[in-house]
């Protein structure tokens, strides 16, 4: 190795190091001031805009933002309202953000209006500010912590106003709560009457650092990324204390921390996000402690795939990921060995990596505020998802066993069904615009309101549901067309991953041209950003006659999207 | 914890503020447009979270310059 190979290879392990330290120190407890300035060195490169209209200074918060920010590689930068009771000038400001807050102190109000009165009228705001301008910017908002000391009527006045304004951000698309009633449920010092007098700031320190965290590193990561899917998770001395070759299933220590940790990991499970296993063990061996452990919160069945042998941890990992059909990017590994972790992170440089700590209850607090891993909405197809990724295996048996692709697509007894304009699709298209990585030809990330928007008057939005002989896939993709007279424009087409291999884009494709035509259209164009791993979309679509930026004639393209589908076996039923 | 020499304290309240502070010679709060009310909070809060101390309001309000802060730290 040269010189310059050699201190490259130093550099990129220290700053694994630093990743790993500062993850440590950020999110597993709560870190001091001077670790936070610390962290906030590493750094962020990409540029956010966050606009707060506020009746309270925001800054002791933002101070603290890039450290968190950096974990998912964005810093801040923000402008400011005066400060003004009414954020009279929120719904006025002129400018562009991705991120607006509106930060009010709710104080300012106890006693003046009713909860629910409150509550709407920031709902008002919120609205105002997304229906402004062209770009829908995502919007927060606080509510109030619990302050006991104050007078009854004044605690239940608040108590009224966070259930109120839950109720209100929950009917609003894009909005979501900046949870400071939640946040002070688990601490006695949130208010600091000092630091209120001084500088009317009415947070204390560790308020002032957890209000940070759930921003920058759960709440902005959260709405403007891709949930992270897949979580792999490494058994000895991650999981429990111990090293089960060594120790026997019944010599495995669940402390209290590693209990909590694994009741939180089957949570995560319930909410959509794939467990799997990457061990060193012999798989019997680790079988054989899910049997016989029966106290482990964590049972064999929550795994979606499973490698547990003597195989490098890297390439388990690209086995787990073309097994779940996902790419590493949207996963996370686990594990208390830092040598495995760099040699993973090596291999897939877009792999999430988190170091378990000693003590489990600090890995349960590093994942619960990890960029990527709090689902901020219901993800409406959790349960589904998980078992026709596991049909999956199954699929892909099948069709070994039948070379002929026509026998195995046969075999299968699809379901199509193609539903035109249903409202009731709105929240999962949501869902797939923004996990959708791989079969996604615009990219377009649409907002919520941006997806309401294509579900109305002078669009033609197609959702398509799939099932067969071995799982109820649900709504696996979305086309999203923009009529214009006799044009239009294909502006977003998602597929699942789970659905591919087996032609059922082609086939829906086929039916919203269908649907194109009859209402007058005779012109096409395809809206295509080209992203890290969408090719094989882009090359999908483009093998119709759409190329990017021009107008395809329909009849074209119609003609080639049938020759390619036109013994397709599935059953197709439509709906309108 | 220890109180802080000079050097460690001027260190500190000119990573907080964002300007030099040099250790040598008055730092007063006066002179300096970037501390501000707000910035005293930081201020505040860096230096009890370092030294593991708590100021009081009256003490939080009395602070003008680096020496108050060696001060209230215990090393004047």
């Amino acid at each position: 190795m040269n010189i310059q190979a050699a201190t490259n290879q130093a550099s990129a392990a220290e700053s694994l190091v630093e990743r790993l330290r500062a993850v440590d120190l950020l999110l597993g407890g709560l870190p001091r001031l001077r670790d936070i300035r610390r962290c906030r060195q590493l750094g962020g490169s990409e540029e956010l805009s966050l606009r707060v209209d506020r009746s309270m200074p925001f800054e002791p918060i933002a101070a603290q933002l890039d450290a968190f920010l950096a974990l998912s590689d964005r810093r801040a930068e923000i402008s400011y309202s005066s400060y003004d009771p009414a954020l009279s000038e929120s719904a006025e400001w002129g400018g562009e953000a991705d991120v607006r807050v509106l930060w009010c102190d709710w104080s300012l109000l106890r006693g003046n209006q009713e909860p629910a009165q409150a509550a709407a009228w920031i709902a008002d705001r919120a609205q105002a500010i997304r229906g402004a301008g062209p770009r829908e910017p995502i919007v927060l908002i606080n509510d109030w912590p619990l302050d006991l000391g104050v007078e009854e009527s004044l605690a239940s006045w608040t108590v009224e106003l966070n259930a109120a304004l839950r109720a209100q951000i929950d009917r609003i698309p894009d909005v979501h709560l900046i949870p400071l009633g939640e946040l002070s449920e688990t601490q006695d010092d949130f208010f600091d009457r000092r630091i209120e007098q001084a500088g009317g700031y009415p947070f204390s320190a560790r308020a002032t650092t957890r209000i940070a965290r759930r921003i920058g590193a759960v709440l902005i990561p959260g709405v403007l990324d891709p949930r992270l899917k897949a979580l792999v998770l490494d058994l000895d001395d991650s999981l429990y204390a111990g090293v089960l070759g060594e120790d026997g299933p019944q010599g495995l220590r669940l402390t209290p921390g590693h209990r909590a940790l694994q009741e939180y990991l089957v949570q995560l499970s319930e909410s959509g996000l794939l467990l799997t296993l990457c061990s060193r063990n012999q798989h019997e061996d680790a079988v054989r402690l899910f049997a016989e452990r029966s106290d482990f919160p964590l049972r064999w069945e929550n795994f979606t795939a499973v490698r547990v042998s003597w195989q490098p941890k890297a390439e388990a990992i690209t086995e787990i990921a073309d097994e779940l059909g996902i790419h590493p990017s949207a996963m996370l590994f686990l594990d208390d060995n830092p040598s495995e972790l760099a040699r993973a992170k090596a291999a897939h440089p877009s792999l999430a990596i988190v170091q378990a700590a000693v003590d489990g209850a600090r890995s349960e607090a590093m994942l619960r505020s990890y960029p990527g891993i709090t689902a901020l909405s219901r993800d409406s197809s959790a349960s589904l998802r998980s078992r026709d990724i596991r049909a999956n295996a199954r699929r892909r048996a099948l069709q070994e066993e039948h070379l002929d692709k026509g026998v195995y697509l046969r075999s299968l007894q699809m379901k199509v069904g193609l539903w035109d304009n249903c409202s009731d699709h709105i929240a999962r298209v949501h869902e797939l615009s923004g996990k959708t990585n791989q079969f996604n030809v615009a990219l377009g990330r649409l907002s919520r309101g941006g997806v309401e928007r294509a579900f109305g008057e002078g669009w033609q939005a197609t959702t398509v549901t799939l099932s067969d002989a071995l799982s109820d896939s649900g709504i696996v993709g979305v086309f999203l067309c923009e009529v214009d007279g006799a044009s239009a424009e294909l502006s977003e087409t998602l597929f699942s991953c789970r659905a591919l291999g087996r032609d059922v884009e082609t086939l829906a494709l086929r039916h919203v041209l269908l649907r194109l035509q009859a209402a007058g259209v005779r012109e096409l164009s395809a809206r295509q950003i080209e992203g890290p791993r969408n090719g094989p979309a882009l090359a999908w679509v483009r093998g119709f006659g759409l190329k990017p930026g021009t107008l395809a004639p329909l009849h074209d393209v119609l003609r080639r999207v049938t020759e390619r589908c036109v013994d397709h076996p599935a059953t197709v039923e439509t709906h309108r | 914890m220890s109180a802080p020499t000079r050097s460690q304290a001027a260190d500190l309240l000119s990573e907080i503020l964002g300007v030099p502070v040099s250790a040598e010679g008055e730092f007063l709060r006066a002179d300096c447009p970037s501390w501000d009310s707000l910035k005293h909070l930081e201020v505040v809060m860096g230096f009890e979270d370092e030294y593991e101390v708590r100021f009081s309001a009256d003490e939080m309000a009395s602070i003008s310059s680096l020496d108050d802060l060696l001060v209230l730290l215990g090393r004047d």
